[in-house]
C-alpha cells in the first residue's frame, strides 16, 4: 500500500481525523488510495478473517483441510485461492420477483448461479437485487462461499476412477424431494435439466435421479439437488467403519479456531 | 447494502513505515500504527498493564482527532496486550484520551494561512533582511509551498517573548528550513505549542503503585492452549509494534459500478440465453450493455429471498461485504455514525464515568490492521494480535479533568 516513490517527495500531510467537516479531506495528488480505486480487478487480496490470513500465508495446504475441520469460510477469495482457476460458473435462472411495499410493488431480479470445478466441488448461490448485474455478482460470491466437497463412488466393480454417487442420497427443500441413485458407468446423468447442470459441475458422470414435489420452483429444485450432493460426504458407508484415530491438527491454529467457532453463530449479545 | 444516510465516514489506510528520516515529524498530532505513544507535553505516562495477565500493553494505534468546536487538541491511544491468551478479550484492551488546549483557535489558523498566501509574493523582500528587525513579524510571514499544495505558514524567526531555552529556539529554526519534512499544519501546531508555555497541566496519580506488587504471572493457559503454536511472549519485556503512518480518505461506495455489467457476466448471460432454461426471457443488448428480463413471479411462484451465506453468519457477511468495498481499511472513523458490527451490541446505554452523558460511537479498528502489525524486535513472528473489530465510544463533550488522561469505553468483538 505504500507509495515509496512519492514518499520521499511529500512532506507528509496524510489527511486527518476529527469532528465533522474538519481536516478530513486528503489534499494533494492522488496517492496509493486514489490510484487503487480505478483498477478493481488487479487489487491484491487483503485478507480480513483469521482463516483468510492463514490461507494467504500458505499455512493451509488445500481446501480439503478446511473441510476436514469444518471451519466456516467467510471470504470467497479463499476458494478462489485454491481452486479458482478450475471453477466454472453458470447462471441457472434469472427472474424478476416482486415485493409488495406500501408504495406499490417493487421489482427485483433474482439470480441463481451454480459454480463447480467438475472434479469434486459444487456451490450454489441465490441473490436478489435491483439490478441484474448486481444480482449475478452477488450470487457468484454466495456460490463460492457455499462450495462443498462431493464424494463419488462406484456402482459395481471398483475399477478406474469413481464415477457416480456412492449410495442413494436424497435432498429436500420446500416441497421438492430429489433422490440421487448410483448408475453404471456410461449411463450419463438421467435427470431434468436443472439437476443435470449441477451434477455435471460436481463431477458426477453417471447418475439416476428421481424428483418429487413442485419441481417448477427452480429455486427449491436446485437447492434440493445441492443438498443431496452435499450429503454424499455425510453418509457413513461401510468402508468408513474402520476406527481411525482422531486427527491431530497439523497446524495447531485449527484447535484454537474450533474453540472459538462454537461462539460465533447466533450466540447473541456482546 | 450501502446506507447513505449517515454522516460521512473517514477511513484510515496503512501508509509508509516511519523511518529515521521521518521520525521527527511524529508527534502527538500524528496518526500512526505501532511505535511508542507520543504523549502530549512529552510527559511519559506509566505503561499500562493488561488487566488479565499483567503484561505491559503495547500501543496499537494513535489517532489525532480534535473535535469540531472544541479548542482542545485531542489524541486517542489504543493499547492491547500482545499475549495470545488475552486476545479478543475486552479486558486486555485500553483506550486513553489525552487533550490539551491549543493556543490558536481553529478559524484563526486558517486566517493565518490566508495571510501567508497573500504575502507569499513578497517573500523576496526578505532577502536583505538578515533578521535584525524585530517588528516585521506581521508583514512578512514566509510561507513554504509544499509539493502537494499545502501552504505552511512559519513562525516568525523572532522568537517568543517568554521562555527562551535552547531547545525551543533550535526547534523553531529547524522547522523554518523549507527542506525539512515537517508535518504540515500539524507541525505548526506542535511548534507553536512548544514555544509558548502550555496552559493545561497534568498530574499523574502515583498513589496506588507502591501498594500493589504487580508481578502477576500470566494466567494458567486453557487445555487447548497447550498445543497452540502461539508461544506466549515474555511478560516483563517491553514489546513494540513496528511504526507506520496512516493516510485518511473518505468512505466512498462505488454505486456506479454496481449497475454496469462486466464481460464475464455478459458471457454468463449469453450462455444462459442459449441454454434450455433461459429461453426467451432475457434480451441482451451488447452494444448498450443492457439486459432485460421478462417473466413474472406468478408463473414461477418464486419469492423475494434474503441472501444468507451458507456459513449462516449474517452479521459477518454484511460486515465483510461492506469492508471489501473499501478493502484495506484499518480505521473507520465516524463520530456519531453507526458502527459496523460483527455481533449485535447489548442494548444497555453506555454512560461516561465522569460526566454521565451518553457515549457516542467515534471510531473502530478493522481487521486489515492485523496485516500491518509486526513486532519490532521479532519480525518473523506471524501472529501478534487478533480481534474482529474494536469499537470505541467516547464522551461527546470530551470532558477533561486535568488528571492527564481519560479512559474511553471499548467494545471488542471477536470474529
Amino acid at each position: 500500500m505504500a507509495d515509496n516513490a512519492a514518499a520521499g517527495a511529500r512532506g507528509g500531510f496524510r489527511g486527518g481525523f476529527g469532528g465533522r467537516g474538519r481536516g478530513g479531506r486528503p489534499r494533494g495528488r492522488g496517492r496509493g488510495r486514489g490510484r487503487g480505486r480505478g483498477k478493481e480487478a488487479e487489487k491484491e487480496w487483503v485478507p480480513v478473517t483469521k482463516l483468510g490470513r492463514l490461507v494467504r500465508d500458505g499455512k493451509i495446504r488445500s481446501l480439503e483441510e478446511i473441510y476436514l475441520f469444518s471451519l466456516p469460510i467467510k471470504e470467497y477469495e479463499i476458494i478462489d485461492f485454491f481452486i479458482g482457476s478450475q471453477l466454472k460458473d453458470e447462471v441457472l435462472k434469472i427472474m424478476p420477483v416482486q415485493k409488495q411495499t406500501r408504495a406499490g410493488q417493487r421489482t427485483r431480479f433474482k439470480a441463481f448461479v451454480a459454480i463447480g470445478d467438475s472434479n469434486g466441488h459444487i456451490g450454489l448461490g441465490v441473490k436478489c437485487s435491483k439490478e441484474v448485474a448486481t444480482a449475478i455478482r452477488g450470487a457468484i460470491i454466495l456460490a463460492k462461499l457455499s462450495v462443498v466437497p462431493v464424494r463419488r463412488g462406484y456402482w459395481g466393480n471398483k475399477i478406474g476412477k469413481p464415477h457416480t454417487v456412492p449410495c442413494k442420497v436424497t435432498g429436500k427443500c420446500g416441497s421438492v424431494l430429489v433422490r440421487l441413485i448410483p448408475a453404471p458407468r456410461g449411463t450419463g446423468i438421467v435427470s431434468a435439466p436443472v439437476p443435470k447442470k449441477l451434477l455435471n459441475m460436481a463431477g458426477i458422470e453417471d447418475c439416476y435421479t428421481s424428483a418429487r414435489g413442485s419441481t417448477g420452483t427452480l429455486g427449491n429444485f436446485a437447492k434440493a439437488t445441492y443438498t443431496a450432493i452435499g450429503k454424499t460426504y455425510a453418509y457413513l458407508t461401510p468402508d468408513l467403519w474402520k476406527e481411525m484415530p482422531l486427527a491431530t491438527a497439523p497446524y495447531h491454529e485449527y484447535a484454537d479456531y474450533l474453540a472459538k467457532n462454537h461462539r460465533v453463530v447466533g450466540t447473541g449479545l456482546q | 447494502m450501502a446506507r447513505q444516510f449517515e454522516p460521512y465516514v473517514l477511513l484510515g489506510f496503512t501508509d509508509e513505515r516511519v523511518v529515521e528520516r521521518t521520525r521527527s515529524a511524529v508527534n502527538f498530532t500524528t496518526n500512526k500504527i505501532g511505535g511508542t505513544p507520543d504523549w502530549h507535553q512529552d510527559k511519559d505516562l506509566p505503561l499500562t498493564k493488561c488487566k488479565l495477565c499483567g503484561t505491559n500493553q503495547t500501543l496499537v494505534v494513535q489517532i489525532f482527532a480534535p473535535l469540531d468546536g472544541s479548542e482542545y487538541l485531542r489524541t486517542l491511544y489504543f493499547f492491547a496486550c500482545p499475549q495470545p491468551q488475552c486476545w479478543n478479550r475486552p479486558e486486555s484492551w485500553m483506550c486513553i484520551r489525552q487533550q490539551t488546549l491549543s493556543q490558536t483557535k481553529p478559524d484563526k489558523l486558517s486566517g493565518a494561512a490566508q495571510t501567508a498566501t497573500i504575502s507569499s509574493t513578497s517573500w523576496a523582500d526578505d532577502a536583505d533582511n538578515w533578521g535584525t528587525d524585530s517588528d516585521d513579524d506581521e508583514k512578512s510571514v514566509p510561507s513554504v509551498d509544499q509539493e502537494n499544495g499545502n501552504i505552511i505558514f512559519q513562525i516568525p524567526q523572532n522568537a517568543p517573548e517568554g521562555s527562551d531555552t535552547d531547545d525551543e529556539s533550535s526547534s523553531v529554526e529547524e522547522l523554518s528550513d523549507p527542506n525539512a519534512n515537517s508535518g504540515g499544519a500539524e507541525g505548526a501546531f506542535a511548534i507553536e505549542f512548544n514555544s509558548k508555555c502550555s496552559v493545561a497541566t497534568a498530574e499523574i496519580e502515583t498513589g496506588d503503585e507502591s501498594d500493589i506488587v504487580s508481578i502477576d504471572t500470566p494466567t494458567q493457559p486453557r487445555q487447548l492452549a497447550e498445543i497452540f503454536s502461539y508461544a506466549p511472549l515474555p511478560p516483563h519485556a517491553h514489546h513494540e509494534f513496528a511504526c507506520s503512518f496512516i493516510s485518511v480518505a473518505e468512505e466512498k461506495f462505488d454505486t456506479q459500478r454496481g449497475a454496469k455489467i462486466t464481460e464475464h457476466e455478459l458471457s454468463l448471460l449469453q450462455a444462459y440465453q442459449q441454454s434450455e432454461l433461459g429461453g426467451g426471457d432475457v434480451q441482451i443488448d451488447v452494444r448498450k450493455m443492457k439486459v432485460e428480463v421478462a417473466g413474472g413471479a406468478e408463473t414461477t411462484g418464486e419469492q423475494y429471498e434474503q441472501d444468507l451465506p451458507s456459513h449462516g453468519d449474517a452479521y459477518a457477511h454484511r460486515f465483510l461485504s461492506r469492508l471489501k468495498q473499501n478493502s484495506g481499511q484499518v480505521i473507520r472513523y465516524g463520530l456519531g455514525a453507526d458502527p459496523m458490527l460483527l455481533k449485535p451490541l447489548s442494548k444497555q446505554k453506555m454512560r461516561c464515568t465522569h460526566c454521565g452523558s451518553d457515549l457516542v460511537f467515534e471510531m473502530q479498528l478493522m481487521p486489515p490492521l492485523l496485516n500491518s502489525l509486526s513486532l519490532l524486535h521479532d519480525a518473523e513472528r506471524m501472529d501478534v494480535l487478533d480481534f474482529g473489530t474494536v469499537i470505541v465510544f467516547t464522551c461527546p463533550s470530551a470532558c477533561w479533568d486535568q488528571r492527564g488522561f481519560q479512559e474511553e469505553r471499548l467494545v471488542v468483538q471477536a470474529e
